[in-house]
Parts: structure tokens; sequence; C-alpha cells
């Protein structure tokens, strides 16, 4: 019998091993997933439902990155928990400094960048705020960065890499401006006038505005919506989106309201005219409910991650567009 | 106003000055569009300075005061530490790469002796060697550590003062691994030598089982302090850590000690802790139970009559233990008890008993105050029917701090 057998054991292909890829948060897991396909096993390590900024780093998280090639975590000090867990994996090809350890927010123009430090003012972040990948633009900068690193580590499939990385960002492109409006006008156009923030101007002069579709067109009814969000985890949705954001329920960032400040907050949201309390689904939704008691505003719990990029943004705009009703 | 200057020459579009203008309009708006459509400049390189090799620097302090019925010694024949507040510990951590292949951490402490003074010790310093040149790729995640730190015998005793959810050490710390310092002030075992540190093979996502093996000097420790620190001692330990479901994960740890020589000792230690946080996000309610238990085989000799000169061979086997609760109510508060019941090491006849309850209230991650109170039985007459009011206070300077095992966020 196996004089049968052998010869097509040897003929077949040999199973290729597959890049191992984990990630701190899952909605870089969806990133890497989409740039490396089949090519590589995906995790994330946190889960979507808690708070990114402090995740026990436990001895089974530790355990899957010990096997890990490609280490991917936000950076700016937000996943700091990720320096414990990569360092006592003890697995080298992921320590900083070595290329299976990539710092996806890498190359992003962080917004609230602080002029000078001081724990006073909260837990602030020293390279600006970390929340970065709820600006769909900076989610380009963060797939191109597992790219690099996918090819670095993968030589042998970097073409592949290239081409889903095209994909992706043709898919990306399109859930944001509608896919008419990248046919019109182009991608790259609408990037950088996006990012120079020339595209509203553009469309305008070019009649185009009701061509615009996406998530743009989605959060047209949010354009200049007053909000207070829980955390300052939202000024790069809100910026890409036109929506204000009037102050927040944390007194200062990382530290729980007292009620003197969920006082004041009420009564000058009352005056600005919020209309919407964001409370990011970890946080508790009873100070968010007390200042919406007292100034007429509805609340909303709404995820900051998720293992589906386009369903994350989908799910925001969903229930910001409900709360804003 | 663009579209108006184009209306007006228009009118005279025969004029060759109107056509030379309007070619010049046409380059201006082409050039406007080009620079509205250039990409957004990269981000400034951020500011290189010789600050940012410098290590990351954290310091912790800690102090506590404390209202008792009796009369507290610090220890046998030492000056009496009741009704009066201590600033027990400053401590300065120090940690970063040293190399593509090692990191270091020295973690300098000031403590101060129950008598007022101050003395600094080195808590922990060693490198921690993730790999080597000649070794790119250590087997199952081996790691080497180098110097002296705090070593895993229990879990309690790899953690510092300012991190422990208590004011006091459990009394089977301070009797069996702690220096003469008595559990108010910080104490246990922190050893110089070597360890290695790694991954047993996964099971299951879900369980992960490492192991410690440690060589270091001997004589460090309260059971061992008169052996011969030319003798090695040895230590191991397994640790298993499971999560059960996404609220609820357990930790079982077995750990040994022996130190040889003219006379053996060994100490065996069993940890467990069982932690549950409500799956409920939003809230941050969480409750802990765990305990350690510790035994040790201790030959001794004796010198009955004080005259310098051993008089008989004894072997003691001292037994201790605590259990303990904690319960979260949310972000700022904490509850707890721990109980404690401890055999002399030097006389295994001889016992003390502590129950214990504290309040922990944070502010910050940075900052917390404690509230406890402790009744302390004994068969030592000096420590007996003692009732102890705590207060203490933690703060941290510097870069975020990991937070320890029972904050749950």
């Amino acid at each position: 019998m196996m004089k049968f057998l052998l010869p097509l054991v040897l003929l077949a292909p040999a199973q290729e091993k597959k890049v191992k890829v984990v990630t701190t948060l899952a909605v870089l897991s969806s990133v890497a997933r989409a740039v490396a396909g089949d090519a590589a096993e995906v995790s994330a390590l946190s889960d979507p439902a808690q708070d990114p900024h402090s995740v026990e780093p436990r001895p089974t998280l530790k355990q899957a990155a010990r096997g890990a090639d490609l280490f991917v975590e936000v950076g700016l000090e937000l996943d700091k928990w990720a320096e414990v867990v990569a360092g006592e994996s003890g697995n080298p090809r992921i320590q900083r400094g070595q290329k299976g350890r990539v710092v996806s927010s890498r190359g992003i123009r962080t917004l609230e960048l602080p002029e000078a430090l001081s724990k006073e003012w909260g837990d602030v972040h020293p390279g600006g705020n970390p929340h970065v990948w709820l600006d769909p633009l900076n989610v380009r900068t963060i797939a191109q960065n597992i790219f690099e690193a996918l090819a670095a580590v993968d030589e042998a499939n970097r073409e592949a890499y290239q081409k889903r990385l095209r994909g992706f960002l043709a898919r990306l492109d399109a859930a944001l401006f509608g896919e008419d409006l990248v046919k019109e006008v182009g991608a790259g156009r609408l990037v950088s006038r996006a990012q120079n923030g020339t595209l509203a101007s553009y469309l305008r002069d070019k009649g185009l505005e009701d061509r615009v579709g996406g998530w743009m067109k989605r959060a047209a009814p949010l354009r200049g919506l007053k909000v207070v969000t829980y955390h300052k985890s939202w000024i790069y949705f809100a910026s890409r989106f036109g929506i204000e954001v009037r102050g927040e329920v944390e007194e200062k960032p990382g530290i729980p309201p007292t009620r003197g400040h969920l006082q004041k907050l009420a009564a000058s949201m009352k005056e600005a005219g919020v209309k919407v309390v964001v409370v990011e689904v970890f946080y508790p939704v009873a100070d968010g409910e007390y200042v919406a008691r007292d100034s007429g505003a509805r609340v909303v719990s709404v995820p900051l991650d998720g293992a589906d990029y386009f369903a994350l943004m989908d799910t925001i705009l969903d229930r910001l567009l409900e709360a804003a009703r | 106003m663009i579209t108006l200057i184009i209306v007006l020459f228009s009118q005279q579009a025969q004029d060759p000055k109107v056509k030379e203008l309007e070619e010049k309009l046409k380059r201006l708006e082409e050039r406007v569009q080009e620079l509205e459509e250039k990409p957004a400049p990269a981000p400034p390189p951020q500011p290189q300075s010789p600050g940012l090799l410098n290590p990351a620097i954290t310091v912790f302090l800690n102090g506590a005061g404390r209202i008792d019925s009796e009369r507290v010694v610090n220890a046998p024949g030492d000056v009496f530490i009741d009704d009066r507040p201590f600033v027990r510990t400053v401590e300065a951590d120090f940690k970063a790469a040293i190399d593509p292949y090692a990191e270091g951490t020295v973690v300098l402490a000031l403590e101060s002796e129950a008598g007022g003074e101050w003395a600094m010790e080195l808590e922990e310093g060693y490198a921690l060697i993730k790999r080597l040149p000649i070794l790119e790729e250590a087997p199952l995640g081996m790691k080497l550590k180098l110097g002296r730190f705090r070593a895993p015998i229990g879990q309690d005793n790899l953690i510092h003062m300012h991190d422990v959810p208590w004011t006091t050490r459990p009394l089977p710390i301070a009797k069996y691994l702690g220096t003469e310092q008595g559990e108010f002030f910080e104490c246990g075992w922190n050893p110089t030598g070597g360890e290695v540190d790694f991954f047993l093979p996964e099971l299951s996502e879900s369980l992960t089982l490492e192991a410690r093996g440690g060589v270091v000097r001997a004589g460090e420790t309260a059971l061992t302090e008169d052996m011969d620190p030319r003798q090695p001692g040895f230590y191991g330990r397994i640790n298993a850590f499971a999560e059960l479901d996404r609220s609820l994960t357990a930790n079982l740890g077995l750990s040994a000690l022996h130190e040889g020589g003219g006379r053996a000792t060994t100490l065996c230690a069993l940890d467990w802790m069982v932690k549950w946080r409500t799956p409920e996000r939003g809230t941050y309610t969480s409750l802990i139970l765990g305990g350690e238990a510790f035994y040790a085989d201790r030959e001794r000799y004796v010198d009955d009559d004080g005259d310098g000169t051993f008089d008989r061979e004894t072997l003691e086997t001292p037994f201790g233990y605590f259990v303990y609760a904690q319960f979260q109510l949310d972000w700022h508060w904490y509850f707890g008890a721990r109980m404690d019941w401890a055999e002399e090491p030097d006389d295994d006849r001889i016992e003390t008993r502590v129950f214990a309850a504290y309040v922990t209230y944070y502010t910050s991650e940075f900052l917390r105050f404690r509230v406890g109170f402790e009744h302390r039985d004994s068969d030592i007459d000096a420590q007996d029917e003692v009732n102890s009011v705590f207060f203490e206070i933690n703060f941290v300077i510097g870069s975020h701090p990991v937070e320890p095992y029972w904050v749950s966020r």
C-alpha cells in the first residue's frame, strides 16, 4: 500500500508555513488580515469590549505572543501593556527594534500633541492622541506599515501582500468617499484633499457634492453636531466627519469624573446645545446619563474597537445617527 | 472674484493683452489646484536628544501610620514602632534596553528602618537576557535573569511593598522569606544569582504553564540566614494560569527552595488565586480569592546555654499560610480581608495569627490611600492581643505603572 501512497505524498505540495501575526487591538487584526490574506494567521490579544488602555498582561497573552513573527501595536502609549507582553514572551523576533515589532501609527500626523507634559493633566500621551484608527485616512498609513512589516519578514509573498494592500485601500476609499466619487475624481486626489482640508470646497466648486457616497455621505447629518464624549477618544473621527466635541465626561484623561465636574459639564452642555453624549462601551454609562439628564442630551454607547474595521465604522455611524435623530 | 475677472475680460477677448492675462489666470488656477492636492507633509521627526537614551524612570513612595492598642516592637529586641507615622520606602525604578540582546532593571530603595534611620538598598538590579549573538532564539522562549531580584517563592514575594493590596506583608512572607524588618516594613526575599524562565509546551490557548529555576547565593532568607553564603541555593517554580471564561481566571503555583551544606533547609510553597471580573462593561466590579501556604523542613544547631557553642541539632518544620479576599466595588473602592497563621521558624510550637481588613481608595492609577485594621493573637506575649489601625499612602511619579494584579480596569 505504502509504495502506492509514497509518490502521492512526495508529489503533494509542501504545506507553506504561515506568518503568525499577533496584534494588540482587534481593529489592527482586521487590517492585518486584509493585507496578509491566507498567507498569515492573525489574532488579536485584547477583547474589543475592553478598554484598550488597560489590558492585564496575562500569561496567556504572553504565550500567544511567543510564536509571533509580527507583533503589531498602535503605539503612542495607548497599548503600553504590549511592552510587558512582548518583553516577557521570550520571543526575540518581536522585541523593540526588531523587524517583527510594528508600531502601526508610525508616520501618522497625530492630533492634540501636548506642548508640555504633566500628570496634572491626567493620562496625557506624549506623542499625541493615540486613537488614530478612527479616521479612515489614518488606516491607510496603518495598512501601509503592516504591509511593509509583512513584506520584510516574508519577502517571498511581497507581491501578493502589495496586491492585497491595494485592494484594501481601494475598498477603504470606496467605503469613505463612495465608489462613484472615487471613479469620477480619483482616490489620490480625494485623499490628498481630505488630508489638506480642501475636499469640501473642491467638491462644491466642481459641483460634485451630490456624488459623495460612503461614510462621508452617511455622516453628512452629523456635520456640526455638538457632542460630549466620555474619554478623549473621538478627536480623529470628529475631525474627519465634522462633529464638534464640546467636552469630556472625564475631568482629565484617565481620571474618573467628580460630581462637581459633572455638574459643571451638564451646565455648559445645556448652554452650548450639546445633543449627544458618546460613551465608549467599556466606560460607565451612568456618568454620561447624569450629564445628559440635566442637559437634555441623549447618551449613546459606542464601540472603539472591532474585529472588522468596516463593520466597526458602520456601527459607530449607525449609533451616532440614531442618537442625533 | 476669479470668475468676475474672467467675465469682464472675456468681453475684450480680442485684445492680446487680455488673452495673455487669461492664460496667466489659467496657470494660476492649475497651480492652486496642484498645491491643494499636494499630499500632507509627513510628520516632523521626533526631537532627538541624548535624553531619549535615558532609562524609563518611575518613583514610588509608600508611607504608613499606625495606632496600636499595645506597645509594638519591630522585631524582638528592636525598637518600638507603635502609634506613629513612617515613610516606609521611596523606590526608584530604572528600566532600559542594554543592547539588542538584554534589558536592564535597577530598583533602588530608600528604606526606613524602624528607628527612623534610612538605608539605601538595592532592591533589584538585573540584566534580562532574551537572546545572544550565538543563540538567536532560545528554546521555549527561555530568558535568563542575572543579578539581584525578587524570587518566585509564592506570588506575594514577587511584588514590591507599594503594590501589595495590604499595608503589612503576610506573616509567612516576613517570617520565612523576609528580613529582620518584620512585616510592617519592606521584607521578602531578593537573592543574588541567576534564573531561567520559560514556557512549557502549550496545551491550549487558555492554559499557560511556565517554569522558573534559579541558582542563588545561600543564606539570605529568614529561614536560612545562618547558612554559608558560599553554598548555592536552588529554587524552582511551576505556574499554571487558566482563563476559564471571559471574566474568570485562575492561577496555581508550586515553588520550592533548597539550601544545603552542613545543614539543609527546604521550603515549599503553594499559591492559588481565582479572579473574577464582571463581564458587564462600563463597571469595574471584581472579586479575588487567593492564598499561599508554606512548609519548611529546617535543620539547625541550637545553643541552649548561650555559651557560643552549639549543644544540639534540631529539626524544625514550621508551617504557615495566609488567605485573602478582595472585592472591587468600582473604579475607586476596594474592600479586602486577610487571615495569616504562621509557626515560628526557630520553634514550630509557637504560633501567631493575624486577622485583617482593609479599604483601599484610588484617586487615579498614580495615587491611592488605604485604611486597615489588624488583630493579632500570638503565643509570644508581646505580640498577643494587639489591635492596630493603619493608614497608608502610595504614589507614583513618572511613567505609566502597570497596574497590580488586584486592580481591574
